[in-house]
């Protein structure tokens, strides 16, 4: 009986061992398509002066779309910084998704808005629209006041507002750099075919801002805004990257996305039965292209930057990442459909069931991995060597991949003016490894739980107010 | 107890699998693992410490250059002794140091750089890259010779149109068009709107450069079948942007003809752009279109070129169901003049239903807080 439990949890324990090199494995393909394909990036930025085609009336205007829930305290400074965007013909439609504070008067009073009767074409349903305002001194703004509908809701509200053949979702609290949308327009402009592009999410903490915009780079004090620099620039510089390359980007973050809004309307727009309405639409974008055998492109640029202030605080951070992996769970299993079926592609064959495996079950596989393992460990049942192996894999590989997004941001942007800045983050990059990795597999971990007992909401969200200087 | 847990652990540790012998090798990967890591981040740092070096220098080298050149544009300095300060190894960081002189400057002393430029040998130094067999050395130096204008460029970058990649392919056609080699305007045509890959969006670059005197090459484009819809959608903006009043007549004929709302609409705002008179009154025959964006377009650009002897129509549109073609019906009145804004003052007290004088009194207040601003 004894050697049946112990066979088994050596079976579990080299499971884990692969699953920690197949996860790695890929992850380390990946930030190696993302140096040659930002490399390009580069080389074709030397050699190109699209702005000067912005500057004439030769690009696509953009409809902003910034949905807002109690958010009185950035609202009017993040406006005010999508109003100053350098880009020739914009609009920008704030959804006011029935806030219960008063993100709606402060808008109208600081932008002197007034009612207007505009009436617009259903083309998403959502909820009642209560009032639409406008302002006089900026005609390229529209507010939305509307019933309580969730993001996805008042996202579909705003692209029915929305004039122009592109939107850009941003979320509120979020802050564009002024060429972002410039830059963020180009994969339309250069393939015809192309329906969604993200953009880079960077880290607000720590920088020094003036008039919504960043002017200086700077590191922030807390360890755990820290530790989300890594992860970010993980996730985004090498992650997103890679995966474009092989046009598999199954994520565009709803804090920074510009869609085609033709494609939008099509797919039915944003569902608003989950957390996780940005992931599910692009999953569903190329559900819906490839079913029809059309040819498209979702794409990632790594260089319009939108700013964002992260969690400094573990309660709110866990609740993020709880909100994070149950819109993940419910995009996968919303469009099942695509797992291992070939009518989908290299989306159907490899990205969704890498997702599947190492994103959706990853929390319970490493979760329950760390624990077996420390026990058979306890309990002498995994020799030393398999213990150091298990170490190299899990652990050292980890550090490894952290490091590499560090040296492909060093190889590229060079964001972080200081060498003292990147000495901070490569010591935050080993360290994650050690704690705050484990930390996020448990979060991960329980948000699978708490899917499984039909937890469905958004939780508690906490608004912080940019730092200005 | 202890003796119990302890016999258990050893029997146990019996059965694991993997023997003591082959530890080393699980070491050895650990210990490999983190020197490359190790390694790594010596090297960034490294690299940044050269990286910051070199930004140091390069400063240090404009500044020096920029002085040598504004005093050579002003005839203190001779080409000879600029050519003496660059040495060729620098060709490159000095390509890049001329690269706003080249975009900006226009006339004579553009004359003088290109002179300069050549004296020192770098048209044939970027001659030389182009038909190098690294690709961002060919790319930037079809962007150079591009930005100098340099016609002995020509036939080099006609073999670089026809390259497979189509970066280089765009690049070569980017160059050609500053050159402003209008002989090469109906092959680089022909070859842009070949390619898949490479939309008239981004190809608009490209006609931008050729500027404003391929308007009459263009024009006909709009006629040949086998010029594809998103095409001539280009065409249709760029007569617009250039205002390109001979197009004129055409453009009205494919606003009456044309069955593509798309085109209608590219149509109705590059005759608004060129300020074209003569359309006004079949602007006035799609005020009453089924698609709103045709109707809104039209309203917006008689408003623009139009006058008060529309006015009856902007006031039947002011009851219209969408809410833009109502706006801009009322905007279109108020630009008619006094007689337009009292029409539309009347329209708030005796507008037929609610939506008639609640966009009147919108435009209306709209206007009057903007003019109160001004004041």
């Amino acid at each position: 009986m004894t050697e049946i439990a112990v066979g088994l949890i050596q079976k579990y324990n080299w499971l884990v061992l692969l699953y920690f090199l197949g996860i790695n494995g890929v992850y380390i393909s990946l930030n190696l398509l993302s140096f040659f394909a930002i490399k390009r990036y580069f080389g074709e930025r030397k050699t190109t002066e699209l702005e000067k085609v912005f500057q004439s009336t030769f690009f696509k205007p953009i409809s902003i779309i910034t949905p807002a829930y109690n958010e009185e305290e950035t609202i009017v400074e993040s406006v005010k910084s999508l109003l100053q965007l350098q880009y020739p013909e914009h609009e920008v439609v704030v959804v006011n998704d029935g806030s219960r504070d008063n993100t709606l008067s402060v808008l109208v009073e600081t932008y002197k808005m007034a009612k207007a009767p505009i009436t617009y074409p259903t083309q998403i349903d959502c909820r009642r629209i209560k009032q639409v305002y406008v302002s006089p001194h900026y005609t390229n703004l529209v507010l939305v006041d509307k019933e309580n509908g969730g993001k996805g809701d008042a996202l579909n509200a705003g692209i029915n507002f929305a004039r122009y053949p592109l939107v850009c979702s941003i979320d509120a609290d979020s802050l564009l750099e002024s060429k972002a949308l410039l830059k963020v327009v180009r994969p339309f402009l250069e393939n015809p075919n192309t329906v969604a592009v993200a953009g880079i999410v960077r880290i607000a903490n720590g920088c020094k801002m003036r008039s919504g915009q960043v002017i200086e780079v700077g590191m922030p004090k807390s360890s755990l805004a820290r530790f989300q620099i890594v992860e970010y620039l993980r996730a985004f510089l090498f992650g997103r990257t890679g995966w474009d390359v092989l046009n598999g980007m199954l994520v565009i973050s709803g804090a920074f996305g510009l869609f085609s809004k033709a494609a939008v309307v099509e797919c039915g727009g944003y569902r608003n039965d989950t957390v996780g309405e940005d992931m599910e639409l692009v999953v569903r974008l190329h559900r819906a292209m490839r079913k029809k055998k059309r040819k498209y492109r979702i794409t990632f640029i790594p260089d319009p930057v939108c700013w964002t202030e992260v969690p400094e605080g573990l309660k709110i951070l866990s609740g993020q990442r709880n909100r994070w992996q149950r819109g993940l769970i419910d995009s996968m299993l919303m469009n099942m459909k695509m797992l291992f079926n070939p009518k989908y592609g290299i989306v159907g064959l490899f990205v969704m069931p890498f997702f599947f495996v190492f994103e959706m079950l990853g929390p319970v596989i490493e979760f329950t991995g760390y624990v077996v393992f420390f026990a058979s460990w306890y309990f002498n049942i995994v020799s030393f060597t398999f213990a150091i192996f298990f170490l190299a894999v899990a652990i050292v590989l980890g550090i490894v991949l952290s490091v590499g997004s560090l040296v492909l941001e060093e190889l590229s942007f060079r964001r972080f003016p200081k060498i003292s800045h990147l000495i901070i983050l490569f010591v935050f990059a080993v360290l994650e490894n050690f704690g705050y990795r484990q930390l996020n597999t448990w979060w991960r971990f329980r948000a699978s739980i708490d899917y499984i007992r039909g937890k469905r909401g958004w939780g508690k969200m906490e608004r912080k107010r940019f730092q200005e200087i | 107890m202890t003796e119990k847990t302890l016999t258990l652990k050893g029997q146990l540790a019996s059965v694991s699998f993997l023997s003591f012998d082959l530890l080393h090798i699980p070491t050895a990967i650990v210990l490999v693992l983190v020197a490359l890591t190790f390694a790594l981040m010596v090297y960034t740092i490294l690299l940044r410490i050269a990286f910051n070096a070199k930004q140091r220098s390069r400063r240090r080298q404009f500044k020096i250059w920029e002085n040598l050149l504004l005093r050579y544009l002003s005839g203190e300095v001779s080409s000879e002794e600029i050519g003496q300060a660059v040495r060729s190894r620098h060709f490159d960081l000095f390509s890049e140091f001329m690269e706003k002189y080249l975009e900006t400057l226009r006339g004579e002393d553009f004359e003088s750089l290109t002179s300069l430029l050549k004296k020192m040998g770098l048209p044939g130094y970027n001659l030389r890259r182009l038909t190098s067999r690294r690709k961002w050395h060919k790319l930037y130096a079809a962007f150079f010779l591009g930005l100098m204008r340099d016609k002995e460029a020509i036939s080099e970058l006609q073999k670089g149109l026809q390259d497979k990649d189509y970066l280089m392919s765009f690049a070569s056609a980017t160059a050609l068009a500053k050159i402003g080699e209008k002989k090469q305007l109906k092959e680089t045509l022909s070859l842009l709107t070949k390619r898949e890959d490479l939309g008239p969006d981004r190809a608009a670059e490209v006609l931008l450069e050729f500027g404003r005197g391929i308007c009459s090459e263009l024009t006909p484009l709009l006629h040949k079948e086998d010029t594809s819809t998103k095409w001539k959608y280009l065409i249709v903006d760029l007569l617009g942007y250039w205002q390109y009043l001979e197009s004129g007549p055409t453009l009205l004929k494919f606003l009456n003809a044309s069955e593509d709302s798309e085109m209608k609409v590219r149509c109705i705002k590059a005759l608004g752009e060129m300020s074209y008179i003569e359309s006004a009154p079949a602007l006035a025959t799609v005020l009453d279109d089924e698609n709103w964006l045709i109707r809104s377009e039209a309203a917006k650009t008689l408003g623009k070129i139009g006058t008060s002897e529309y006015s009856d129509e902007m006031v039947g549109l002011l009851g219209d169901k969408n809410w833009w073609v109502r706006y801009n019906a009322a905007r279109a009145l108020m630009s008619f003049g006094k007689e337009g804004e009292a029409l539309l003052r009347r329209m708030t007290q005796q507008g037929e239903d609610s939506q008639v004088r609640r966009i009147s009194t919108h435009v209306l207040s709209e206007t009057k807080l903007l003019g109160r601003e001004a004041r």
